[in-house]
Order: structure tokens, then sequence, then C-alpha cells
């Protein structure tokens, strides 16, 4: 129990610091910082003047799936150096010999991440607000006439969809970064494995079939697919602007996904904490013919 | 108290460190020398815990490395011989994230940042981007990040290279100022001079095997048990080596090239002090008479060839 205590008041809580520091100030900013700062604040300015030029509920789904796409992207950007970039500019040994367990040293990592991901979802708050708050323009709603959002506890599952997703995605790239000794590999082997399983893989299984009921669960497992599904039932009696509402019909309640990439999350962030020291006994290639023969 | 047991490396086949055994006392600064691949990384990796031994073990102050890790950290300052810094941090936010790790609590952080840029000569760099500072900055950096906690044991693998001459007496000055604050010090070099200056303990090391521990006296003795003396003399050299050789536990006297003459010594002070009044009894004019100093060159040169008596 006092261990657990302990590792929750991590002293590696300084790495969030250290994280948002990174990301709010310029003057430190190498090329990409800066290019993914630019492109953070464009997508805001689009989606800022769109807002205010379209329905609540076409808001609501591009708000949703631009964010949810920013944070495929963003979320392994942070974190996919977050140990073994450590490890390739060596400043490894001293988080190593310093008076900290692994999952201080995870969990610092993972807050680390998931602020910045909290401060991206903050900044998105106001569109999610908008789409479900503000009052309807009776010109638009009558060229429109189904799109109000009439239930807005889906777009509080929707945030979650997101935001547990995110949290899913922050563990494992933060497990395979625990697992690489290049920064570079573990960016890679994230985008690589983050696009088979929510692009190739789906594709795949729904040229096989789309009527197994495996396939239709697997599917709606995907957070594209959830978030999809939420957005029609947000906006009652339409399926005008949700995508796949016909081929998928919301087989389970939204909240079954977060539970799932929950747990997806533990279980990765697990793993890490049991594998973080692979590298540091690792043997290097040793000549048959050793030197004390 | 650091005391190392039997501690062993293997990597595959290869023995990198073998059975090492040796205790220091607080105060103690230890010069670890050796060849490349002599296991000198290797040995103090092992006592900071960033590697499992195969087999043995160590303790520091009574927290042994492989059942208490925890307790060791907190009781070590390391600098590895090669290491990255953040840098897109300032210098004091740097040493703050680490004060942090090592739980110093909030408002004592700026004067111990202030006191360890202090001590390592960068206050003037308190506010500079960590990658706007030069390579032996940096290191200075490192070093005062090893102190922020007040360790008991340093291990400070080769800091001295990257360091320009004044640093390095700088350095020198401070590991000295350590040792008298009661910390123990591990610093493995190559360069031996720099080492002579501020060392009470060598260690040899070659092969992983420890060839010569203990007082810097001590153990260049033990490889040359004989004590070198020149001795310069106005005007006649005769009879010089003979009355020398006369002396108790002089072992030989010659004249070399220079014109001095050089006795080899194996007694004690007194017996050196007594040859002196002896040389003069005699009527002999000395105008210098010396021990050589030690030096540990040729010890580290004797020892790894082999070629120990
Ligand atoms: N991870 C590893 N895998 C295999 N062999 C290793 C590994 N690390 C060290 N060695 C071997 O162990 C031996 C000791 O290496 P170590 O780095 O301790 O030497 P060193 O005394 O620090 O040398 P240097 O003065 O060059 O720094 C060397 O022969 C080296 O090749
Ligand atoms: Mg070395």
């Amino acid at each position: 129990m006092i261990r657990l205590m302990d590792t929750f008041e991590s002293p590696l809580l300084g790495e969030r610091k250290r994280a948002i520091r990174k990301i709010m100030n310029p003057t430190t900013s190498k090329g990409t910082n800066t290019a993914i700062r630019a492109l953070i604040l464009l997508l805001y300015l689009v989606l800022a003047v769109y807002g205010l030029s379209v329905d609540n509920s076409a808001l609501l789904a591009v708000i949703s799936f631009a964010l949810l796409t920013a944070l495929c992207f963003l979320t392994p950007a942070l974190l996919h150096s977050a140990i073994a970039g450590e490890r390739e500019k060596r400043t490894w040994d001293f988080l190593a010999v310093a008076p900290l367990t692994a999952s201080q040293i995870i969990l610092g990592k993972f807050s680390a991440g998931m602020s910045a991901v909290l401060m991206l979802m903050l900044a998105c708050s106001p569109f999610f607000l908008m789409s479900t708050f503000r009052p309807v323009d009776p010109e638009m709603s009558l060229s429109y006439p189904t799109t109000f959002v009439t239930q807005p506890q889906y777009v509080l599952y929707i945030a979650l969809t997101i935001l547990t997703f995110s949290m899913a995605l922050a563990a494992f790239s933060i497990l395979i970064s625990s697992r690489s000794r290049r920064a570079f590999t573990a960016q890679g082997v994230i985008l690589g494995l983050e696009a088979l399983v929510l692009l190739i893989f789906p594709t795949f299984l729904s040229a096989i079939s789309t009527d197994r009921i495996y396939v239709r669960l697997l599917t709606a497992l995907s957070p594209y697919s959830s978030v999809s599904g939420s957005l029609d039932r947000a906006v009652e009696g339409s399926d005008f602007y949700g995508v796949g509402s016909d081929a998928l019909p919301m087989l389970i309640p939204p909240l079954i996904p977060c539970a799932t990439y929950l747990i997806f999350t533990v279980l990765c962030l697990i793993w890490s904490e049991r594998t973080i020291r692979f590298a540091d006994n690792d043997v290097r290639f040793v000549k048959a013919r050793a030197r004390n023969s | 108290m650091l005391e190392i047991r039997n501690l062993r490396k293997t990597y595959g086949d290869l023995v990198a460190v073998r059975d090492l055994s040796f205790t220091l006392e607080p105060g103690d600064i230890l010069g670890f020398i050796g060849t490349n691949g002599a296991g000198k990384t290797t040995t103090i990796r092992m006592v900071s815990t960033l590697l499992e031994p195969t087999s043995g073990t160590a303790s520091i102050n009574g927290f042994d490395i492989q059942r208490d890790p925890m307790g060791v950290r907190r009781l070590i300052g390391y600098m590895p011989d090669f290491f990255g810094l953040y840098d897109d941090v300032k210098a004091w936010e740097y040493l703050d994230f680490f004060a942090n790790i090592y739980g110093i609590p909030s408002k004592q952080r700026p004067s111990v940042i202030d006191n360890v840029l202090e001590l390592t000569d960068l206050t003037t760099k308190r506010d500079a981007f960590v990658q706007s500072l030069s390579r032996g900055m940096q290191q200075r950096l490192c070093l005062a990040r090893c102190l922020v906690h007040d360790p008991a044991l340093l291990l400070l693998d080769e800091p001295a290279s990257g360091l320009d001459p004044r640093a390095r007496a700088e350095l020198r000055e401070l590991i000295l100022e350590l040792g008298r604050m009661g910390k123990i010090v591990i610093v493995s070099s190559h360069i031996l001079p720099e080492l002579a200056g501020f060392c009470n303990k060598v260690g040899v090391i070659e092969r992983g095997e420890l060839l010569a521990f203990g007082g810097v006296g001590e153990v260049v003795r033990s490889v040359q048990p004989h004590r070198k003396v020149h001795a310069r003399i106005v005007g006649e050299l005769d009879g010089v080596v003979a009355t020398a050789m006369a002396c108790a536990g002089v072992s030989d006297a010659r004249i070399d090239n220079s014109g001095s003459v050089v006795i080899d010594l194996q007694g004690s002070h007194e017996d050196q002090a007594e040859l002196l009044k002896t040389l003069l009894a005699k009527g002999h004019r000395i105008f210098e008479f010396r021990e050589e100093a030690v030096n540990l060159e040729d010890v580290f040169l004797k020892l790894t060839r082999g070629d120990v008596n």
C-alpha cells in the first residue's frame, strides 16, 4: 500500500513541468516542435472559422474526428522518445541511478504526455460546448431539419472515448519506447501498429464480411466507429452525418470501448514497468576467444 | 563506508571484472586506474546499481547494492564517462528537476542549487540553456547534478576528460574539498599525474583484476621497494658513491649522466636522514638532496605489463 502511494507521488512529476515547458516555450524549440505547434494552431483556426459557419451536429462531428486524428499522431510524437530517446541521448543513466522505481519513471512519463493531451482537449472543449449548447439558428435548422444535439451525454461519451483512447496510445507509446534503443525505431513501430489496427485491419475485416458478429464487435472497439456511433445517438433521429450508422449499428454501449482502452492502458504500463531496464544489462557481442583464456 | 566483496561481472565467456574486493573509509579518495577495457566503468556501474553483478556484492554505509538499491541510490552521485543532458532546459531548471527527484523540499532547492553552481563555478551560467553550454561546462553541470543531494559516495568516471587545465585544477580542489567533507570519492582516469596530486588511495586494475590497492605510497613501494634519492654536489664527486654505499639501507648508488648521485634506498626515512648526515660529515658539499616524487605512471606501466616484484 505504501509502495503504491509512493508510486503515485512520483518525484518524476517534474517531468510534467519539463514537457509542458518544452511545448510552451518557443525559444527552446527544435524544428519538429515548431511544426507541430504551427499545425495545431492552424487546425484550431480552421475549426474556429468552420465552427461558426456550420450547424451544431456538423461541428460536433468535425471536432470529434479532428481531435481523435490529431491525438493519433500527437501522442506518439510526444512519447515515442520518452525512454528510447533518453537511452539514445545517454540521459537515461541519470534516471536509472536516481532513487526512482521503474513505476515512478513510467508514471512520470505517462503523466507528462497526458498533460499535453489534456491541454489539447481543453483547448478544444469550447467547440464541444458550442456544438452542444449553442442555440439553434431556426433558418439553419430548416435547411438541415434533423441536426439538433438532443443528447448531450453522448458528447461526454465522445470526449471520454477520445481521452481514454489517447491514454491507451500514450501507454502503448511508452511500452514501445521502453523496449527500443532508438527513438526513431519506436516512432516507426508505434505509427505502423497504429495504422495496422485502425486502418488496415478494419478494412481487411470489412472486406471479408461485415455480417459476422465478431467482426462487428471488433470494429465497434475502434475509436472511430465508437465515436461515430455516439455521434449518431447525440443527433437523435438522424443518420445524415453518422458515417457508419447503417453498416455498423451501435452494438455495444460507448463505455465498453472506453473500459477496454483503460484496461489496455494499465496492461501497457505494467508491461513497460517490467521491461524498462531491458537494455541496462545486455551483453554486447563477445568473441568466443575471450581474453581471460 | 564502501565495502566491495568479490564483485564479479562476466559477459558470456569474458570476465570483465574478476572478484574485486576492497574497502574505503569516509574521506578516502581512490584513484582507479587501468588500461582501456580493464573494467573500471563496469565496476563503477555495478557499484552505482546500474549493472547487476554476476556474483559478489558491495555495500555503502550498510546498504547493499542488490538488496537495497534504493537506499544506495540516495547515497551516491554517479558521473558516467559518456552522458547527455536534457538540452531544452536552463541550467538551474536541470538541477531543480534532479533536486526534485532526490526529494529536496522545494523551499530549500534554490539555495541548494546556488550552492552547487557556486561549487562547480557555473554561477554565471545559471540561466543559460543547457544546449548553449560548452562540453566542459556540461561536464561541470553534470558534477553539480551529482552533488545536489549531498551524496556520501561519488563515482566519477573520467571526470576530467574535456576539461581545460584550469577547470582540472579546480576539479582537483573540489574533489579534495569533498574528501575533507568526509565523502568517499572514486575517480577513474587515464591521466595519471592528475590523480597523484589528490588521491590518498590507488587501485590498479587490469583485465578485471585488481593488481594493486592501497595508499599511494604503499602501492608505489610495493612496486618499487627502493626509494630513489637524488643528491647534487658542488665540486668533487670522488668517494661519494663509496660513502653512500657504506650507509645503512642503501642498496645501490651511482652517478647519472647529469652528474647527480642517484641512491637506491631500501631503508626508512631515519636511514635517509643518517645518509645525509654521513655525506655532509665526510665533507661533500650537497646543494640538493631529494627523494624522487611518487610516479604513478611508472607504477602503472610496471604493473600492467605484469612485471610486479
Ligand atoms: N555490455 C557489454 N557486453 C559485452 N562486453 C562488455 C560490455 N561492457 C563492457 N564489456 C567488456 O568488459 C570489459 C571492461 O570494460 P569497461 O568498459 O569496464 O572498461 P574500462 O576500464 O572502463 O575501459 P576504458 O578505459 O576504455 O573506459 C571490456 O573488455 C569490454 O569489452
Ligand atoms: Mg570506461
